[in-house]
């Protein structure tokens, strides 16, 4: 990075925040998780965790081992070394049956923005996806950037119950719900495959900076592959 | 192996602990663990585990168990009405307890929360390096009426005895300690004087997630921001001005304002009050705050040499 333009802070009295430019891109997220794993590799038992999202890392490190000001001058060193060489990531793909029975507010959304269902099943899916933050529940996934022809806000009023493989938009953000849950984003479809399973290694089939892109699917292979129509 | 705890009433709450989920903030878990990390590992030294064996996290008393198989026990917490077999009992050492005993703990006058360990440790399901329970992200392991209490191995140990002076005092009511960082610069200087002059009132909205308070209302800095992680002891500011504490079983990530963080020490000594209570915030420097770490760990050596 020749021309550093992240900020730290701290935190607490065992972790800092690093926060990388303020525009939200596939790239930078990828940087950023570049960054998690240069410090991880290189710092070792320092690190407790390290928490990314969206333009930030929040860096939880050994209070006893290392006091705020070294571990600084360690994660400027990490982010100096930093080189622009792509992270590897990953595309997955992911089974999507788009319909008001699996998908409460497509309707009103086709309605809303006077376009087809088609046609938002065509703009949802043609977009590929980068996995922006993953938080709010144990693998639910913040995806972006959904084509702003789409864009739509969160409901006023959260529902009190979203179903298990839930896909929804809010704003300009699309998610997978991994488990029944609340939840006030706007739900166009179904995602069949378990996207958080504790028994799986890994657990998630991606990781921030990867990308997602959603592969339409018709009723009776949803069925098939396991979703449920409630 | 062998049931060693029949669980006739759990109380409020009664959980499986260990010292934390670390490194998985990745995933979207956060980190849970035990509510005050010296009772933990002292209850532990007292009947000879390694200080991060699975123990039962008891929240508001009113537990009462019967022993089904001899091993050694050990609370550690505020104190609290404790008997065996209706025969009061020290907190803060370890106890040998026959098959027929039953362990009661009454519902403490002030605090909230007791650690209640047994030698060999409990046996507990393991998920993503931790026994820790977190409701919202099921997993982990809520006690409740009939549980039965497994050991993960036998294990045996002399009567030992923390010394008083090594006790932690409850009954203290002091600010608790914070450090100003995170997004403090976008508080105004008016509104930092403000939560650090006031008491705030602990509200019913609170548990091991986190902590509303209510007091005098902060102006919450606006503008677009992106979530970000959330450490432990987190003080954010939503748009109603009311803070919001956050603890172990915090959300790893979200988007509200922070003017600081409670330190770890003090996050501790915020889970043992109640609704109603009432917290005022003392800023110390992270050099400061640091050092109270470091002394902190000595004197966890202390104790653990001293049981050793």
């Amino acid at each position: 990075m020749s021309n550093p333009s992240y900020r730290i802070f701290d935190a607490s009295e065992n972790a800092v925040i690093v926060y990388f430019s303020d525009i939200v891109s596939s790239e930078q997220t990828q940087k950023i998780a570049a960054f998690s794993h240069a410090l991880k590799t290189s710092l070792g038992e320092l690190i407790v965790d390290v928490t990314i999202s969206y333009t930030s890392a929040l860096v939880t490190y050994q209070s006893l081992t290392i006091d705020h000001f070294s571990i600084k001058q360690k994660i400027k060193s990490v982010l100096t070394q930093l080189n622009d060489t792509a992270f590897l990531v990953k595309q997955i793909e992911l089974p999507a049956y788009y319909h008001s029975e699996v998908g409460a507010d497509i309707n009103a959304i086709a309605k809303a923005k006077n376009l087809t269902v088609t046609d938002i099943i065509k703009y949802h899916s043609e977009q590929i996806y980068s996995v922006f933050a993953i938080g709010f529940a144990p693998g639910f996934a913040f995806l972006g950037e959904v084509n702003p022809i789409l864009a739509t806000p969160r409901l006023a009023t959260p529902r009190k119950k979203v179903a298990k493989g839930s896909i929804a938009i809010a704003d300009r953000q699309t998610a997978v719900y991994p488990a029944a849950s609340p939840g006030g984003w706007n739900l166009i479809g179904n995602c069949p495959v378990s996207l958080f399973d504790a028994a799986n290694t890994p657990p998630l089939p991606f990781n921030i900076g990867d990308s997602v892109k959603f592969i339409p699917i018709e009723r009776n292979e949803f069925i098939r592959l396991g979703g449920h129509i409630d | 192996m062998t049931s060693v705890l029949k669980v006739i009433n759990p109380g409020l709450y009664c959980c499986v602990q260990d010292l934390g989920r670390f490194g998985q903030n990745h995933l979207g878990l956060t980190t849970g663990g035990c509510h005050d990390p010296y009772a933990f590992k002292v209850a532990n030294a007292l009947v000879g585990n390694p200080i991060n064996s699975p123990a039962l996290e008891l929240t508001l008393g009113g537990f009462r168990a019967e022993v089904l198989a001899p091993i050694t026990i050990a609370l550690t917490g505020p104190n609290v009405g404790f008997t065996i077999n209706n025969k009061s009992q020290v907190l803060w050492q370890s106890i040998q307890v026959a098959r027929g005993d039953v362990i009661e703990i009454a519902t403490p006058h002030i605090d909230l929360r007791h650690t209640l360990a047994i030698s060999g440790g409990i046996k507990a399901q393991s998920h993503f390096t931790s026994v820790s329970t977190v409701m919202r992200e099921g997993l982990g392991c809520k006690v409740e009426a009939n549980s039965l209490i497994k050991q993960q191995a036998p294990r045996f140990t002399k009567q030992k005895r923390l010394p008083a002076n090594l006790i932690p005092n409850y009954c203290q009511n002091s600010p608790l300690n914070m450090v100003l960082a995170l997004q403090h610069h976008e508080f105004s200087t008016v509104d930092i004087n403000r939560f650090l002059s006031s008491s705030y009132t602990i509200t019913g909205q609170s548990d091991r997630m986190g902590y509303r308070i209510q007091g005098a209302a902060l102006e919450s800095p606006t503008g677009a921001r992106f979530s970000e992680g959330i450490n432990l002891g987190a003080i954010q500011v939503p748009a109603d001005g009311q803070p919001i504490v956050l603890l172990n079983d915090r959300q790893t990530i979200g988007g509200y304002p922070k003017l600081g963080s409670v330190t770890a020490l003090d996050c501790a000594n915020l889970l043992q009050k109640r609704a109603g209570d009432e917290v005022a915030f003392n800023a110390i420097s992270i050099e400061k705050a640091q050092n109270l770490n470091h002394l902190a760990q000595v004197k966890l050596q202390r104790a653990l040499d001293a049981l050793n």
